[in-house]
């Protein structure tokens, strides 16, 4: 028996005459128990995954459309909170961390959130006044219904793993990574584990720029590889990168994303942010990618690293069958283990994104093209105006 | 059976050393779980009351309405609004008294609202704002 090998075209026909078999990624690293990658490969054509997380860099695209008289819109606020407006005349940027000057527990991800429910937004917009665009100022309500696009465009999103967090000091950390107690009291950590997007294909065979993804309850495309974009971390036998490695540039249409899988989220002492649904369809095109698809908890490591010390330097290593277990054994210590991203919606979005492909109402398709083979992640140096420009 | 409640007071209306009192004369085991009492203005205490009969616990209840204690019990204090609630699991982290776990089968979170003393820490862990607490009210 020679080497099971699919092409993506296919998989696409076997879904058509509804003959596909398509499970999640927690169906397929339940199988991987029992059966070797050659009988998955035979055996399944495609695999769902899925997470419901924090993703801080994020943020919407929006046209207002145009007043009349016209407005070049300069200073822009949504109910108080600045909105990006350094783009053309009624086009702007909500970010989901921008935080509203006087309430600091709620800023872009929750006008995001607002919108996307069809709720009505108070605007509030300057300009200088041009001999095209006249108007200085404007204030009216505006909504889903009456602005022209709403297009969620998140510059990072779907990080490949991430590391857990412990904090040695004597004082609770608040943190992007949650509430860290005191004395190693408890570990969070984020990632969905075998379900979690990006380690069901680490090497990005089947994943590139272009493809479809489940993106806030609609269908979006990755529009790039993300900021921070690391292929350098060191990767464990499974192929699975240690910690926070590859990242995804996502866009998709925010009219059709859905309350349920956009929502808005905040930090305590560290601000808002916005928990969004994501989730790919993989084909298994042969031995290779039925190996990844099934990769179970017990196989994705990630490193537990500090937050209570500078640069947060790793002094573990866990798996997520540990982390997930609720507790987690460091230097004979029991530390109480907690996720910060839902796994029970992981699973609904993993099994929804499943009866959309079997449904063919989730396209499949290869990338127009590839991730980047090599890039690394730079720091930032501090240079005065003194010392100038070199 | 032992009840966790929080007792609020001022000094003003409250000058009886009331802990004693609810040992001596009304038979009842006290455990302080957190007391934060600023000396001439007000106290809030998080107390277990343990007695053999229940009736004696509703006694001193009773007793300390009276002289002008304020007395909730804390299962009534923690709230959870599970429509809003994920399931993120952020929450399960913090919480040293087992109040709210996480099943790991279902993947949802779980309170058990007698467990609770209080402490605060599920209120400033939840992204999504699930939890109030409104200790020494």
């Amino acid at each position: 028996m020679g080497e099971i090998k699919k092409s993506w075209d296919e998989i696409n026909q076997k879904i058509a005459s509804g003959s596909a078999v398509v499970i999640t990624a927690e169906e397929a690293a339940a199988m991987s128990k029992e059966s070797s990658p050659a009988e998955i490969a035979k055996k399944v054509d495609v695999v769902t995954t899925g997470t419901f997380g924090a993703m801080c860099s994020s943020g919407m695209f929006i046209n207002f459309g145009h007043p009349e008289p016209p407005i070049r819109m300069e200073k822009l606020t949504l109910e108080g909170v600045p909105v990006f407006g350094g783009i053309a005349a009624v086009d702007a940027y909500i970010g989901a961390t921008e935080v509203h000057p006087d309430i600091s527990d709620f800023g872009g991800a929750h006008l995001i959130e607002k919108l996307i429910a069809g709720e009505e937004l108070f605007l509030k917009a300057q300009g200088k006044g041009t001999d095209c665009y006249p108007r200085k100022e404007i204030e009216t309500y505006i909504s889903k219904e009456t602005v022209n696009e709403m297009i969620m465009c998140n510059p990072r999103n779907a990080y490949q793993n991430y590391p857990a967090a412990l904090n040695s000091t004597n004082k609770t950390l608040y943190t992007y990574m949650g509430t860290l107690l005191p004395s190693m009291l408890n570990i969070n950590y984020s990632t969905s584990g075998c379900l979690s997007p990006l380690l069901n294909d680490p090497y990005f065979r089947t994943i590139g720029i272009g493809s479809p993804v489940f993106f806030g309850g609609a269908v979006g495309s990755i529009g790039w590889n993300g900021t921070q974009f690391n292929t350098k971390k060191p990767r464990n036998e499974n192929g699975i990168p240690l910690s926070n490695a590859a990242t995804l540039m996502l866009i998709g249409n925010a009219k059709e994303m859905k309350s349920d899988w956009i929502r808005a989220a905040y930090y305590y002492k560290y601000g808002t942010t916005l928990y969004i649904g994501v989730g790919f369809a993989i084909p298994v095109l042969d031995e290779d990618m039925a190996k990844h698809i099934s990769v179970r908890n017990d196989q994705i490591e990630t490193t537990i690293c500090d937050y209570g010390l500078a640069g947060h330097p790793g002094i573990a290593k866990a798996n997520y069958e540990e982390l997930m277990s609720g507790s987690f054994a460091l230097n004979g210590k029991k530390i109480r283990t907690a996720p910060l991203s839902s796994y029970r919606k992981a699973r609904v979005l993993a099994e929804e994104l499943k009866q959309a492909v079997i449904a063919r109402n989730f396209p499949l398709s290869p990338p127009a093209r590839f991730f980047p083979e090599h890039s690394a992640v730079k720091g930032l140096n501090i240079r005065t105006q003194k010392e100038g420009n070199k | 059976m032992a009840q966790k409640y929080v007792l609020g007071y001022d000094s003003g209306t409250v000058s009886e050393p009331i802990l004693w009192k609810l040992i001596k004369d009304f038979n009842i085991e006290v455990n302080i779980l957190k007391a934060s009492i600023s000396p001439g203005l007000e106290g809030s205490l998080l107390v277990e009351l343990h007695a053999e009969q229940n009736v004696d616990i509703e006694k001193a209840l009773t007793w300390l309405a009276g002289i002008g204690v304020s007395c909730v019990s804390v299962a009534k204090r923690l709230t959870w609004d599970e429509e809003k609630c994920v399931d993120c699991g952020s929450c399960t982290g913090v919480c040293s008294s087992q109040t709210i776990t996480m099943n790991r089968e279902t993947w949802k979170i779980q309170v058990d609202k007698d467990k609770c003393v209080a402490c605060g820490n599920c209120v400033k862990a939840c992204p999504f704002g699930c939890y109030t607490l409104n200790f020494g009210e």
